[in-house]
């Protein structure tokens, strides 16, 4: 029996604009066994970047039960969320979001600053990172110096760099050609088949059918879950 | 994330904007290198009263008439030599003389040279003691000399130079000649003393270089005057000098019938007067460079704001990658004290090359003590931040989804 990674259970997000209260996650439950390659769907204001923003400890739900590796991350403040962000979550977004000043292998340096990694440690682990998603030529250079896809593959080597639970991707593949979103789903494959945790938000079909599940949202609550059964496996694509 | 490693990340971001860096440090560089400036000159100047005093002696006290009266000045209430004779009688003077300068520009020496104008002072014999000069040649003026009103005169190295090209023992009982209105005089050298003026010429710049002392008969004489400038003493103990200021100015009352005319002021009080005065100026001015640092420091906040409003992004992925409020915090209070504290450094440097240029045009040594740059590192680093945590507190208290989204 393989670990829980993640057990949320009739989670609820409310908000309220002006008068009117926002229901963006209305008692939604999931549970993600560790080594899932799961997707996320849904239109837009359908809750699935709540949902994100939730599991990324970004925000903090209204009401319900929500456990990370085991930890109860509905009950924690600002700091605890913090620490969680930094050691059991890996964070992939769709505009990259590096730090434009600092350097690829810099970038890939921040989390383990924030976690209290020496320097020297820092700097292999960051390489060692950089060279898992095939990057090793380029950890000098600053982003607007790289693609689209190699910009993306250092944000992974970012999220990944202080060994996560789960790797969190939030329309990972949206600012990206054809050919570098087949090069990050065979990262993502390759990380899931190396046994790391992923759940990818993600509004493009085509893309959850790499994955091994999908789970869809509607008018925030998860309306099907249901295992892919032929998944496509990237690498084969390419050739 | 290490203090240092935020020090070395603050210091790249505030040397990536150089000239936004210089002109939000500018009030603080302004603010810090106005208290050096100003402090150094203050502190050299006050250095320089105080030697001045020391060497002239701080027990000495100098009764005159108020000057800053002239309207009500009758010619009855000037100081005559039967003024001093009376002083002269009150308990607790060690020594006492009257005191006539000739400082006027129709005094000239005459041979073997002729110089400029020169100053004449009549004296009698305790000047001496009351001013201790260091005798090279000769003798001081003596009582026999004030009673004969003999024509005799002390000089000193320069004016010996000046007027016989030489200074030596064989210049002893040579003949000086001095014009003035009252015609022309033949007095003879006695003694020649050592100028103690030399070292401290340039806080006073001298007029009258050519120096002379003659017995105080005699320069009534030359000048047909019978009132005196001031009147010179030492107290016989300092501590005392106080009560025997009062009691030399109720004397003095009493006799010219008149009151609050005349002063008696030891040396001691007026190097405090002057401190004083260099001491008002001095708060004076640190008061404007306290407000141009309090503006300087709203300066930094506002730039603080600003940087924290462009940089709302690289705060939310921070944030998402792990950083807590407080690494956000220290990230932003340190960027604003690397801010203040280069502009303290350099309103360091400002001041101490400000207050050389100043202190050579005042002709003041400046003196930059180690304790003012302390004080400045300090205080900029203090407003840093001040100034610097509410901008970093609002950084530190954003919500991360909405730094992301942040366009």
């Amino acid at each position: 029996m393989s670990k829980v990674m993640i057990q949320i259970e009739n989670l609820k997000k409310y908000y309220s604009q002006g008068s009117i209260q926002v229901k963006a996650l209305d008692g939604v439950s999931l549970r993600v066994q560790e080594g899932e390659f799961v997707s996320i769907m849904g239109s837009s204001g359908s809750g699935k970047s709540t949902m994100m923003n939730v599991l990324g400890c970004l925000d903090k739900p209204t009401d319900g039960i929500f456990f990370l590796d085991g930890i109860d991350v509905a009950k924690l403040k600002d700091t605890g969320l913090a620490e969680i962000r930094n050691k059991k979550i890996g964070f992939v977004f769709q505009t990259f979001n590096l730090l434009p000043k600092l350097s690829a292998i810099e970038n890939v340096e921040l989390p383990m600053a924030y976690s209290g990694v020496p320097i020297k440690e820092r700097h292999k682990r960051a390489s060692e990172a950089l060279k898992r998603v095939g990057l090793s030529e380029r950890m000098k250079h600053k982003p607007n110096e790289l693609s689209g896809g190699q910009r993306q593959r250092v944000a992974i080597a970012r999220a990944l760099v202080n060994e996560p639970s789960i790797l969190l991707a939030d329309e990972p593949t949206g600012n990206l050609d054809s050919k570098s979103t087949f090069e990050i789903i065979d990262i993502f494959q390759k990380l899931n088949d190396e046994g790391a945790t992923i759940v990818m938000v993600t509004h493009e079909p085509d893309v959850a059918q790499y994955t091994k599940r999908i789970v869809t949202f509607k008018d925030g609550k998860a309306i099907s879950d249901e295992i892919v059964k032929n998944r496509i496996i990237a690498e084969e694509e390419m050739k | 994330m290490s203090i240092f490693e935020n020090i070395k990340s603050a210091f790249k971001n505030v040397f990536s904007n150089k000239m936004r860096t210089f002109l939000t440090t500018l009030g603080i560089i302004i603010g810090i290198a106005a208290v050096i400036a100003i402090t150094s000159v203050g502190n050299g100047s006050q250095a320089q009263i105080t030697e001045q005093f020391d060497s002239l002696g701080v027990g000495r006290i100098t009764v005159s008439l108020r000057s800053n009266s002239p309207r009500n000045m009758v010619s009855a209430d000037a100081l005559t030599y039967q003024d001093y004779e009376k002083l002269r009688e009150i308990d607790g003077i060690k020594s006492i003389s009257p005191v006539y300068s000739g400082n006027n520009a129709s005094v000239k020496l005459l041979n073997p040279k002729e110089t400029n104008n020169a100053s004449i002072t009549g004296v009698t014999p305790d000047y001496e003691n009351i001013m201790s000069p260091t005798m090279l040649y000769g003798r001081y003026i003596n009582d026999s000399d004030v009673e004969a009103k003999s024509k005799v005169a002390v000089i000193n190295d320069t004016t010996a130079e000046k007027v016989f090209g030489y200074c030596n023992q064989s210049i002893i009982g040579e003949k000086i000649s001095i014009k003035t209105w009252q015609g022309s005089f033949k007095y003879t050298v006695i003694g020649i003393s050592e100028n103690s003026d030399a070292k401290t010429e340039s806080l006073y710049e001298n007029e009258y270089p050519e120096k002379m002392i003659v017995p105080i008969s005699s320069a009534f004489r030359l000048f047909n005057r019978k009132t005196i400038s001031n009147i010179v003493l030492v107290a016989e103990d300092a501590d005392n000098s106080e009560s025997l200021c009062s009691a030399i100015t109720n004397k003095l009352s009493e006799i010219h019938k008149n009151s609050d005319k005349y002063t008696a002021e030891s040396a001691a009080e007026q190097m405090d007067a002057m401190n004083e005065v260099t001491g008002t100026v001095t708060m004076l001015i640190s008061g404007v460079a306290a407000i141009s640092l309090i503006v300087g420091g709203i300066g930094v906040m506002n730039i603080m704001l600003v940087t924290v409003t462009e940089r709302t992004r690289e705060i939310g992925i921070r944030k998402s990658i792990g950083a807590k409020n407080k690494d956000i915090m220290l990230q932003f209070v340190v960027e604003a004290v690397i801010l203040t504290g280069i502009g303290g450094i350099l309103g360091v440097l400002f001041g101490w090359i400000f207050g050389i240029l100043a202190g050579n045009l005042m002709g003041v040594s400046s003196v930059v003590s180690i304790n003012s740059i302390i004080m400045a590192v300090m205080i900029s680093t203090a407003i840093g931040i001040v100034f610097g945590v509410y901008p970093a507190r609002k950084a530190a208290l954003l919500d991360p989804i909405e730094a992301l989204r942040y366009e």
